[in-house]
């Protein structure tokens, strides 16, 4: 699963560090000082690293735990972001992530507990951590531990945490007792463009499965239609979409719906043009506002517009969340 | 391609006779080309392998999905004709360091390479050293992604061998008995080069606008753009379709409407 382990010598005998290198042990172990010399070097390729990435096991220094665009959030006054990872085990062709980072190895900050005190001492009643910006929240659940470490400190603290996903790592959540203010949020776009779009991601049919299954469990879990990717049948095939995630779910055991406009920053959308010229989602017609590159104005807020009113039929209005022209975080 | 750059002749011999190249310069640098294959005996230290590395991408330019190897050997705390890809490269000299990539599975055991002035006696627990990695990846890691550089060293004296004993012969016979390895590290680079050449801009189909219609460079960049959506859409724009567009701006409105009414998703 990893071609090669970078390890920071500051946390060369960390106890994460140790488990992972025992659970891979035939992997080269290459010492190095900060992750930065190998993952934010210019002259690689993150397109033929995606093929066979590596691990770097780093420790986060500095801001661990960042506060999220002004409007961005499902219901809570205050919303922070934090990373335990950066990049993503999937390859999706609209995430930003191939824009945004030069590497596409894997960046584990094994530091947990300076995260876990950071967002302590944030965590309030009105607020929200969002662990699925730059990497999956489960998707690699069973290397790294994150949701099984972090929610025994959530499971103290009056904020929510979302841990936003593709993935079908569900066991570890299925095995303990669900916490009301940890939400499980499933990121969707229709099938037919998962499977040119989404590479790697399990199916859209396990996706919801496994959303059931927690939900049925007790879990709050959402769904996250962000990005919204127009093509032909737009409506036929996010009204089927609809019908199949909320057949499993109904909308009234929603914790909440968000829709997203596709967008990527100008710089990440001409690098991940680079990376995959023959990609379909890249001859879509697109606009560059402000700085970001978007599908027409007309046509994303008649497609939101649409979503919107579509949504309506399964869930009440104030659990649909339209969220702000920030890149599609990775989940 | 593949570019080898090798130190010292003793060095290249075995590599010039298995892929049976021929010489097709004697200065500054011998250069050897062969199908598909070029080498450049650069002479030992980082200076001269930095520098023919820098000549032979001037000598013939690279295209985007060549790629560079410094094969030659090495002293350590290794089995004598043990041979190692290189994963970490550090100048003792500078403490600059560079980390070749791996997107293909190794062919052979991975190792950290010190390259140092001076030739020294290995002492145990010593990692390998060399004279020329580090001039080597400082140039060629600027020609070519660090996917597509890399190192191939085999141990020629360890604490039990000293360098000084070591003859030409002894060096060829090192580096031949290598060959497998290098074969299947150019397998793997000349199929990941080929991905990145899939990846390039059509220039000759850019070419066949830009000959048509005078360009100004922003109109040059959109015309690459609109190709590159073309080609996505798995269109082939050819200029005798356009030749009604007096001008290159009208030419592009009109490539820009064609990709328009195409749905690629």
């Amino acid at each position: 699963m990893i071609s090669a382990a970078y390890v920071e010598e500051e946390v060369r005998d960390h106890p994460r560090t140790r488990k992972l290198l025992e659970r891979f042990p035939g992997v080269p172990v290459i010492p190095i000082e900060r992750y930065g010399e190998v993952f934010n070097r210019g002259a690689q390729s993150f397109r033929l690293q995606k093929a066979r990435p590596a691990i770097i096991l780093a420790r986060k220094h500095g801001r661990r735990v960042l506060t999220a665009p002004a409007d961005y959030g499902i219901g809570r006054q205050r919303n922070y972001y934090f990373s335990h990872m950066l990049n993503c085990v999937y390859d999706c062709r609209y995430c930003f992530l191939q824009g945004r980072y030069r590497s596409a190895h894997y960046v584990w900050f094994v530091n947990y507990e300076e995260f876990m005190a950071d967002i302590s001492a944030q965590a309030s009643p009105d607020s929200c951590f969002f662990s699925g910006y730059d990497c999956d929240s489960l998707a690699l659940e069973p290397v790294t531990g994150f949701a099984e470490s972090f929610l025994d400190t959530f499971a103290d603290l009056p904020a929510w945490l979302e841990l936003r996903t593709k993935s079908t790592q569900v066991r570890g959540l299925l095995d303990r007792d669900p916490l009301a203010n940890v939400i499980v949020a499933f990121s969707f776009t229709p099938g037919e463009i998962a499977r040119l779009l989404e590479d790697r991601v399990p199916s859209v049919t396990r996706r919801i499965d496994a959303m059931r299954r927690l939900a049925d469990h007790g879990w709050p879990v959402a769904v996250r239609f962000d990005p919204l990717i127009l093509s032909r049948d737009f409506e036929a095939r996010y009204q089927r979409l609809f019908a199949e995630v909320f057949a499993a779910v109904p909308g009234g055991r929603m914790h909440s719906v968000c829709l997203g406009a596709f967008r990527l920053p100008a710089s990440y959308w001409q690098r991940a043009l680079r990376l995959h010229p023959d990609s379909p989602l890249f001859a879509a017609q697109v606009q560059t506002r402000n700085g970001v590159v978007s599908y027409p104005r007309e046509q994303e807020t008649a497609a939101l517009a649409w979503c919107h009113s579509r949504l309506r039929r399964y869930v009440e209005k104030d659990r649909i969340f339209s969220l702000s022209p920030e890149p599609a975080s990775a989940g | 391609m593949i570019r080898l750059v090798v130190a010292l002749a003793a060095e290249a011999r075995p590599l010039i006779a298995h892929w049976r190249m021929r010489r097709t310069r004697e200065r500054p640098w011998p250069v050897y080309a062969g199908d598909n294959l070029r080498l450049v005996v650069s002479g030992p230290g980082a200076h001269l392998s930095a520098a023919a590395t820098g000549y032979l991408a001037a000598h013939e330019p690279p295209a985007t999905g060549d790629a560079w190897v410094n094969v030659g050997v090495a002293g350590g705390d290794a089995e004598l004709g043990a041979s190692f890809l290189i994963h970490q490269v550090v100048d003792a000299a500078s403490g600059v360091r560079f980390y070749p990539q791996f997107p293909f599975p190794l062919p052979g055991p991975g190792a950290r390479l010190v390259t140092v002035a001076q030739p020294h006696a290995p002492k145990p627990g010593d990692p390998l050293h060399d004279m020329e990695g580090s001039g080597f990846v400082a140039v060629a890691g600027r020609l070519a992604s660090a996917e597509m550089v890399h190192l191939l060293k085999v141990v020629s004296d360890n604490p039990q061998h000293h360098h000084r004993k070591l003859k030409a012969s002894d060096l060829s016979a090192r580096v031949g008995s290598a060959t497998d390895v290098l074969a299947s590290l150019m397998a793997s680079l000349d199929r990941i080069g080929a991905e990145l050449e899939q990846l390039a801009p059509d220039t000759q189909l850019e070419d066949s606008f830009t000959r048509g219609w005078r360009m100004s460079s922003s109109q040059r960049h959109r015309l690459r753009a609109l190709l590159l959506r073309a080609r996505a859409l798995r269109l082939t724009p050819r200029p005798d379709q356009y030749r009604q567009c007096g001008d290159a701006g009208a030419l592009l409105d009109a490539l820009q409407s064609r990709l328009d009414q195409s749905s690629p998703l």
